[in-house]
């Protein structure tokens, strides 16, 4: 009996190792896949013409960076923006974008070279797929990005061309809208918890 | 003489119209919600964030829960923050875990706002804007506090 015991026993130890080894890869796996989620990210968008100057903002704009690929995903619900005029408000999703059509606005794509967030402010290329209101239009953003206090901050902006999106201007407002509109984006990631 | 005075009348009367229409077209955006808004749907946040998580997969079965609708939801402050200069409060369900709701509330419920606490069961009423990994309310007041 106890020579049967003696002979199990090394199997018993490479079992153990294997099952250790096992684990540590799971563990190694998890924490290079680490995912960053900005619940609450901020996009803000400006038109400004001799007519009139229209501002708006949108603050609960849903972001996630995979930071083992540096992958980046943007989400956010059109008829979330705030306007200063209550009118404003309702030719932009009533006519404008059409929210109840086309509810979300994404972006999906890739930051360029991605080494990982720093302490010090470092300026990427993000380029990807941006669709708005039907329409999916390939851009290249440059943002900066840094690590502070356990959060990851993104900013950055963009021009979209109105035009592109499709989005038609009654011609009695063509002048109340600049033909290109200016983007700004700033997200503040905290450790995605799935 | 008669005619003279009519046209003046009419002039002044619809210079008055205009002056109207001009103040109402730049009128700023109001808070819809206050507290006598009579909310079209009360539910517990772990009720809203299972239907809301269900719908994703079957938008069907979201029927009563339609964006623009003013809510009453009941659960625990998960965290409240002043991110991107907004007043904003989560909301949690009995889990500690996500999805969240997430409140951005109205300047003057400030004072109010403050005086929350972690873990605290308070609810809020706001208007209904849709879901991504979170469901978003907009223009929110609390309706009834911890320390109510």
């Amino acid at each position: 009996m106890q020579c049967y015991w003696t002979a199990l026993l090394p199997m018993v130890r490479m079992t153990r190792k294997l099952i250790l080894l096992f684990f540590i890869l799971l563990l190694g796996q998890s924490m290079v896949a680490q995912k960053i989620i900005a619940r609450q990210g901020k996009v803000a968008f400006f038109s400004y013409t001799p007519v009139e100057n229209i501002k708006a903002e949108n603050n609960q704009v849903l972001s996630i960076i995979d930071m083992s690929t540096g992958g980046i995903a943007v989400s956010m619900l059109m008829n979330a923006f705030i306007f200063e005029k209550a009118l404003m408000r309702e030719h932009f999703n009533e006519s404008y974008v059409e929210s109840d059509m086309y509810p979300k606005a994404t972006f999906e794509g890739q930051v360029v070279n991605f080494n990982g967030f720093t302490n010090a402010r470092q300026t990427h290329i993000i380029e990807g797929d941006f669709s708005m209101h039907g329409v999916t239009r390939k851009i290249s953003v440059k943002a900066s990005m840094r690590e502070q206090d356990d959060r990851w901050i993104l900013l950055g902006s963009f021009e979209a061309v109105v035009d592109d999106y499709h989005i038609k201007i009654p011609p009695m407002l063509s002048g109340n809208i600049a033909k290109v509109v200016s983007v700004e984006f700033r997200f503040e990631y905290e450790p995605y918890e799935e | 003489m008669i005619n003279r005075k009519k046209v003046i009348i009419s002039i002044g009367v619809a210079l008055i119209i205009i002056v109207i229409t001009l103040l109402l077209l730049e009128k700023p955006v109001g808070h819809r919600v206050n507290p006598d808004t009579k909310p079209q749907l009360q539910i517990s946040s772990d009720r809203l964030l299972d239907r809301l998580q269900i719908a994703v997969v079957d938008p069907v079965k979201n029927a009563e829960i339609q964006t623009e609708q003013v809510v009453e939801v009941s659960g625990f402050v998960k965290e409240v923050n002043v991110l991107n200069d907004r007043i904003t409060v989560l909301l949690r369900g009995v889990k500690q875990t996500p999805p969240y709701i997430i409140c951005d509330m109205q300047p003057k419920q400030r004072a109010l706002v403050y005086q929350l606490q972690r873990g605290d069961s308070v609810v809020l009423k706001g208007i209904y804007k849709g879901f991504l990994k979170d469901a978003v309310l907009l223009d929110c007041i609390i309706t009834y506090g911890a320390h109510d």
